[in-house]
């Protein structure tokens, strides 16, 4: 049990780091998208700017009054009113001594964000400084200033009848929508991998309460098995020592119902053990493995050999049953299936009779087919339909001796369907009967040569 | 004249099926626990054991693994008789070499007494 709660935690490590890795990487990618579009925008804006005139502009002394300011100043008002989420705009260059200064800005004059031409920049980053040298674009930010978190994209400028690079053109968007779209991108998946977290949480802890809950109701399934076959037994045991002796007619009588109670009572006790440990087994716990028939046959016979010894039965395997007959299966249970239907097989056999079990396949089911044959008393063919259902045991069986619960025919049955099979049966009275069990093929099948 | 040893905690089973065998004509002792009846089986060297899986202090297989290693024990006739049916106990006392593995509560005590017999003759 604790290594499932083990499992739980590391599923849930995986999926938490699991969305980390995506919450990161989404975020980059998210990151370098928008970084991109605004690297794109300040293009654009190059693009549409007359460059002629911020290269004449620039080349004018800064106490001549030019008409090229007023028009470029216009023109970046113009382009930022068109640009809602744009704060500023500007034109930059550099001076001889390496200083950034601004050529125009969109801002009313006299405004407090107004930034006169020839004002210098003393705030430019090294890489803004650098794009003086070569000439390419630069997306910078999110920085911080006294208006708040901005990130800035800066162009190049080349004056379209020369091809000079003549300055760069920036602008500033906030950084609000770019930290929103990084919180939801790197969120969300972070967000989902806790949820998922959750969800494994809580499914796991069912389960575990589950399994225990069954593991709880077999021990008590199994205890009470032993607790009340083993006073029973002695109960049994006693009364047919009882009628062994040579009591009055009135008492024998009265050990002889005794003892019809008892045999009642332990049937009625078997059939509900065995359902009650049946019902403790649903599909979804089958341990499935690739598994051999053939090998477990072996052992089943192995098993049963002292059984059919005191009946002097030969247990046989046809000749053409593959030396593999692989099937996906819970071992343990398919196992105890085939001992059952051995068991079943050897008990109801004649003496010095045989068991043979045979081999065939079902091309379009593409299963298995393993029959079991005995040459017992056999079912009477009224009843064959019955004895797959619970609770059941054909009427010829009162006489032969068996004891018996009527149950290991209905569980089998249970356990082959939840394997995904079938089981039928061919039998004639007095004859015997031969039970066939089908079970789909692994798909690793490997032995091909025994079809 | 040969004897069985029974070793069967549960009381209330054990003598019905030592009444049962003795009915039957054979001497039985029954002992209540695992080490008695390994130091009866080694001292009086029965011609065939019953033996039980669950006892309180020693269980059938460990009984059974400390008789093998006797010289005497190496071959005695042991039947494993149990109330529990699990494949894995089956096998082991196979492995060490019993001579029958019966149900007790599938079995009536006439069964018991026949296939005692089959033991007893050889």
């Amino acid at each position: 049990m604790n290594v499932a709660l083990k499992f739980t935690w590391r599923k849930i490590g995986l999926v938490i780091i699991a969305g980390v890795v995506v919450g990161f990487i989404a975020m980059t990618s998210t990151a370098e998208i928008y970084k991109n579009s605004l690297r794109t925008r300040a293009n654009t804006i190059s693009d549409a700017l007359d460059t002629a005139r911020v290269d004449k502009l620039r080349n004018t002394p800064l106490n001549q009054d030019s008409g090229d300011y007023t028009y470029l100043r216009n023109k970046l008002a113009a382009i930022k009113a068109s640009n809602s989420d744009v704060r500023f705009v500007y034109l930059m260059g550099r001076n001889d001594n390496g200083e950034v200064y601004f050529i125009a800005d969109s801002e009313p004059p006299g405004s407090e964000s107004y930034s006169p031409r020839g004002e210098p920049f003393p705030e430019a980053s090294s890489a803004l400084k650098s794009m003086f040298d070569t000439h390419t674009d630069l997306v910078e930010g999110p920085l911080k200033d006294s208006y708040g978190n901005w990130l800035s994209a800066l162009a190049p400028m080349v004056n379209d009848e020369n091809y000079k690079f003549v300055g760069v053109v920036g602008i500033d968007v906030p950084a609000s929508f770019y930290s929103f779209l990084l919180t939801v991108a790197g969120g969300v998946p972070i967000v989902l991998a806790l949820l998922t977290s959750l969800i494994i949480y809580i499914v796991d802890r069912g389960r575990r309460r589950r399994q225990e809950a069954l593991q709880f109701r077999a021990e008590m399934v199994s205890i009470a098995s032993h607790e009340l076959r083993t006073p029973l037994t002695g109960l049994r045991w006693s009364e047919e020592n009882l009628l062994q002796q040579k009591l009055a007619s009135k008492n024998h009588q009265a050990v002889q119902d005794m003892y019809d109670s008892t045999i009642r009572l332990q049937n009625s006790i078997e059939d509900i053990l065995q359902l009650a440990s049946m019902t403790t087994v649903k599909a979804h716990q089958l341990n499935l493995e690739e598994c051999n028939i053939r090998t477990m046959l072996e052992d089943v016979f192995a098993m049963q050999k002292l059984a059919a010894e005191r009946k002097e039965l030969k247990l046989q395997f046809a000749a053409n049953l593959p030396e593999k007959i692989i099937v996906m299966a819970d071992q343990r249970r398919l196992k105890r299936v085939l001992n059952n239907l051995v068991s079943n097989a050897i008990k109801y056999s004649k003496q010095s009779s045989s068991v043979k079990v045979g081999y065939q396949t079902n091309e379009s089911a593409n299963a298995h087919v393993i029959s079991i044959q005995d040459h017992g008393i056999g079912i009477p063919s009224a009843e064959q339909s019955k004895v797959f259902e619970g609770f059941y045991r054909a009427s010829n069986t009162a006489q032969s001796q068996v004891n018996g619960n009527g149950m290991g025919l209905y569980l089998s049955k249970q356990m082959i369907e939840q394997h995904g099979g079938m089981v039928w049966l061919e039998s004639v009275e007095g004859r015997g009967t031969t039970l066939f069990v089908q079970l789909p093929k692994s798909n690793k099948q490997t032995d091909k040569s025994n079809k | 004249m040969d004897t069985i040893l029974l070793i069967d905690d549960e009381t209330m089973v054990a003598r019905p099926m030592v009444v049962g065998l003795k009915a039957a004509g054979y001497e039985v002792n029954q002992v209540e626990n695992g080490k008695q009846g390994l130091e009866q089986a080694l001292s009086q060297h029965p011609k065939l054991i019953i033996l039980d899986y669950q006892m309180p202090d020693m269980d059938g297989l460990t009984l059974l693994k400390k008789l093998r290693e006797d010289e005497w024990g190496k071959t005695a006739q042991v039947i494993f008789a149990t109330n529990i049916y699990e494949l894995e106990i089956v096998n082991q006392a196979m492995n060490l070499g019993v001579r029958d593995y019966i149900l007790k509560s599938e079995m009536n005590l006439d069964d018991i007494v026949k296939l005692v017999g089959s033991y007893m003759q050889a």
